[in-house]
């Protein structure tokens, strides 16, 4: 049960195979005790957390709100009903 | 804006036949349900403001016109973020295969020894996040990030779309996906903890 390895983690997540709840358990139980695929699961969380602040601090709620008004009058414009 | 939108009601084949019509309704719905998606993917990709502008209209624009050829086999967030993938593509020019004939194994043999412990094991989470408080850096390291490995990393991680969608959006098999995944992850890593090393050796 426990001798799965870093390689083998890595591995298994990558594959874009569906994971059984046994194999999640698996991979859950490893990341718990290695402390090195904990820090990289951390590591992830921080560098996700911190790329959607990046992107809601470029976006322009004003420039997001010209895009759809403008998107929406071409609509009708181009496209009658 | 602002008005949140349930995804679940754009499936319904109803809806669909409404957006094969082009019923300004059913479309309006959309744009405002997934404008904002579409342009911080743009953003996610690297684009500017007024780039990730540029693209969110085109995606529109294009979407509008293709509108009644939409079969809804896939969801429309899929069909969307399909031609914002071309889209980006275009514009950039950059519809090139990023070393997708590496295999996974091949790229973890560099990261892992024989035995499967990692090589140079990764950098405390603490210094990172203490480090990304009071530096710009992870913009820089997407910059060092291929287009379709940033695209894959967004899909994956701030939209949570599913491996099939994903493959479908890039036209790219789940084994792909999976050697696109890794590398943007290694890479990001990778640059972002040279950077923290980096600073620390200061």
């Amino acid at each position: 049960m426990i001798t799965i390895n870093c390689r083998e983690v890595a591995r298994i997540l990558h594959s874009g195979e569906e994971l059984s709840r046994l194999m999640k358990m698996r991979l859950a139980l490893h990341v718990f005790w290695c402390r090195n695929c904990s820090a990289m699961l951390k590591q992830m969380k921080i560098i996700k957390l911190k790329f959607r602040q990046l992107l809601v601090r470029k976006a322009d709620v004003v420039q997001m709100e010209k895009v759809e008004k403008e998107a929406i009058e071409k609509l009708k414009k181009k496209f009658p009903e | 804006m602002g008005k949140e939108y349930d995804p679940a009601q754009f499936r319904s084949k109803d809806f669909v036949e409404r957006i094969r019509a082009r019923e300004h309704k059913a479309i309006e719905a959309l744009v405002k349900a997934y404008n904002k998606h579409l342009f911080y993917a743009a953003l996610g990709l690297g684009f500017d403001a007024n780039g990730a502008e540029e693209l969110a209209q085109n995606v529109w624009d294009t979407f509008f016109e293709i509108a009644p050829k939409f079969e809804g086999r896939s969801h429309i967030r899929t069909f969307l973020f399909g031609i914002l993938y071309n889209k980006s593509s275009e514009l950039r020019r950059e519809h090139k295969k990023h070393n997708s004939h590496d295999s996974l194994d091949s790229l973890l043999d560099k990261q892992y020894s024989k035995d499967g412990n990692w090589i140079t094991p990764p950098i405390d989470p603490e210094t990172l996040l203490l480090a990304l408080e009071t530096r710009k850096l992870i913009e820089d390291c997407l910059e060092t990030i291929p287009q379709k490995q940033k695209m894959a990393f967004f899909l994956k991680e701030m939209e949570g779309e599913t491996t099939a969608g994903i493959c479908n959006i890039m036209d790219v098999t789940a084994t792909n996906l999976g050697v696109l995944l890794y590398r943007a992850k290694s890479r990001l890593r990778g640059c972002l903890e040279k950077k923290v090393k980096g600073n620390d050796n200061d």
